[in-house]
């Protein structure tokens, strides 16, 4: 390796280097050293077209970094300032501004994956914006008709789905929009299709999901494609993406998350085939006891009225008007033997009594008879009609009919 | 014309029932609230029981979603 200082091979002539030859050297010379693995903070980090520079600093040192802005592009987290970074890095001398610089060729975060980091930065700007706020949170149907299902066609998760809802509420339709669930293009199917109920609008609520697997498996889930589809729907969205303690940012988002899809079928189907049998149920039993109660006070009346001694014994009236026709007939009687300005009178008290005697004064005083209408013969007892008998109610102003309860 | 939601109907029922439970309508409106709730129930009965899952894959096209339906047993 040739000393950067040392003067060119013309020597005798001793012409002292200009700047730019310097540079030169020193470009050629760094760029001749390999690759190497270099670590440290990001500082003051700036955005110029695209690319970044920054210095990259530990304890006691630091050095000028470059990252080219297709390098910034390939990144799935975001260069932040006081990130601590490594990648592999070359050395070369920048002259316009008299710097050494190390520019990156390869750059992750020290401290995790980038994807933990892209997913934890993704995370924060979403929890920033409130998308996992519980007041936005929709609340599902208590009896959805149509159930949207965004996950893969084949495997367990559909399958579940399908039997638990046809376990509990059996009057759905189910529409699946079959789409990858892990893969490349996985997340834009996933979104396109939530997209797609949204937009269609026939669906009352949605399920999102996929069976366990590992974290990669998992991570369209993890993508703000699918977080924002999720956010923007109008239409309710449950999720459930792995197994029970896999959180994925769906997860976060959806209006419900529930572990499994057997789960996630039960939240969409809030009340069961039998639970709707039972209120049905429970609706005719009160109608019919608060009906029966209804009805009870006015036929205890009615009994109460039959079982009067006058129904009972309807021979009394006769008995009783005999005696008091002998009554009148002696007062009549007893009104011609009088003198004549007497007579008047006692005819007119003759004339009251008499007509307090007729039984259909009775009525007058508010009670009734009651017929049957089969053969209007007078009910005399109850053992005489049946429930639903036709009877014919005979009071003072007219008669109407009713039916026996 | 949309089959009634369930929900409706047995939102229905249970105004209906309420109403009897106030006890503030006249006999001959309680029987016939009754009659009115006991052929809601038989109707309500009826398609529970013909209650029947369908499943149908649906894409979509031209911002309208085309089904075909699938066996929910296969």
């Amino acid at each position: 390796m040739t000393d950067v200082a040392a003067p060119p091979e013309d020597a005798a002539t001793s012409r002292a280097l200009t700047v730019t030859e310097f540079a030169t050297r020193l470009t050629r010379h760094l760029g001749a050293l390999s690759a190497f693995e270099i670590e440290g903070e990001v500082i003051g980090l700036k955005d110029r077209n695209g690319h970044r520079s920054f210095a990259l600093r530990d304890a006691t040192s630091r050095v000028s970094a470059f990252v080219y802005a297709s390098l910034v592009a390939q990144l799935p987290f975001e260069l932040v300032e006081g990130l601590f970074v490594r990648g592999r890095a070359r050395v070369s001398y920048f002259g316009p501004h008299g710097q050494v610089q190390v520019t990156f060729e390869t750059l992750v975060p020290r401290d995790e994956g980038p994807l933990q980091l892209a997913l934890r930065q993704l995370t924060a700007r979403l929890e920033a914006e409130g998308l996992f706020a519980p007041e936005r949170k929709k609340p599902l149907p208590r009896f959805p008709v149509t159930v949207g299902v965004v996950t893969s066609k084949t495997g367990a998760v559909f399958r579940d789905i399908q039997q638990t809802i046809q376990r509990r509420w059996p009057g759905l339709t189910i529409q699946l929009y079959a789409v990858r669930v892990q893969g490349e293009d996985a997340a834009a199917e996933i979104a396109g299709a939530i997209r797609a109920f949204d937009r269609a609008g026939e669906a009352d609520v949605i399920l999102v999901g996929r069976g366990g697997g590992s974290a990669e498996d998992l991570w369209a889930f993890n993508e703000e494609i699918v977080a924002r589809a999720i956010a923007e729907s109008s239409i309710p969205i449950v999720s459930c993406v792995g197994h029970a303690n896999d959180q994925t940012l769906a997860d976060a988002v959806s209006d419900r998350s529930a572990p499994t899809p057997t789960a996630a079928a039960e939240l969409v189907t809030p009340v069961t085939l039998e639970d709707v049998q039972a209120l049905v149920a429970s609706f005719e039993r009160r109608a019919g006891s608060l009906l029966r109660r209804r009805v009870e006070g006015p036929r205890i009346r009615i009994a109460t009225l039959l079982g009067r001694r006058v129904f009972r014994e309807p021979s009394l009236l006769t008995k009783q008007n005999r005696e008091r026709v002998d009554d009148v007939a002696r007062g009549l009687v007893d009104a011609v033997t009088a003198n004549r300005e007497d007579a008047a009178d006692v005819v007119d008290r003759a004339r009251l009594r008499l007509h307090s005697a007729n039984p259909l004064a009775l009525l007058e005083r508010g009670f009734a008879v009651v017929e049957r209408a089969s053969d209007r013969a007078v009910v005399r007892d109850p053992a005489e009609v049946a429930t639903g008998d036709r009877v014919r109610i005979r009071v003072h102003g007219g008669e109407f009919d009713g039916e026996v309860l | 014309m949309k089959e009634e939601r369930i929900e409706d109907a047995l939102g229905r029922l249970e105004t209906l029932v309420n109403r009897l439970e106030s006890g503030q309508v006249a006999l001959d409106e309680a029987i016939e609230l009754f009659e009115q709730g006991i052929s809601e129930v038989t109707s309500l009965r009826a398609r529970l029981d013909a209650a029947e899952l369908r499943v149908t894959e649906v894409l979509e096209r031209n911002g309208m979603l085309e089904s075909r339906t699938i066996d929910p047993d296969a």
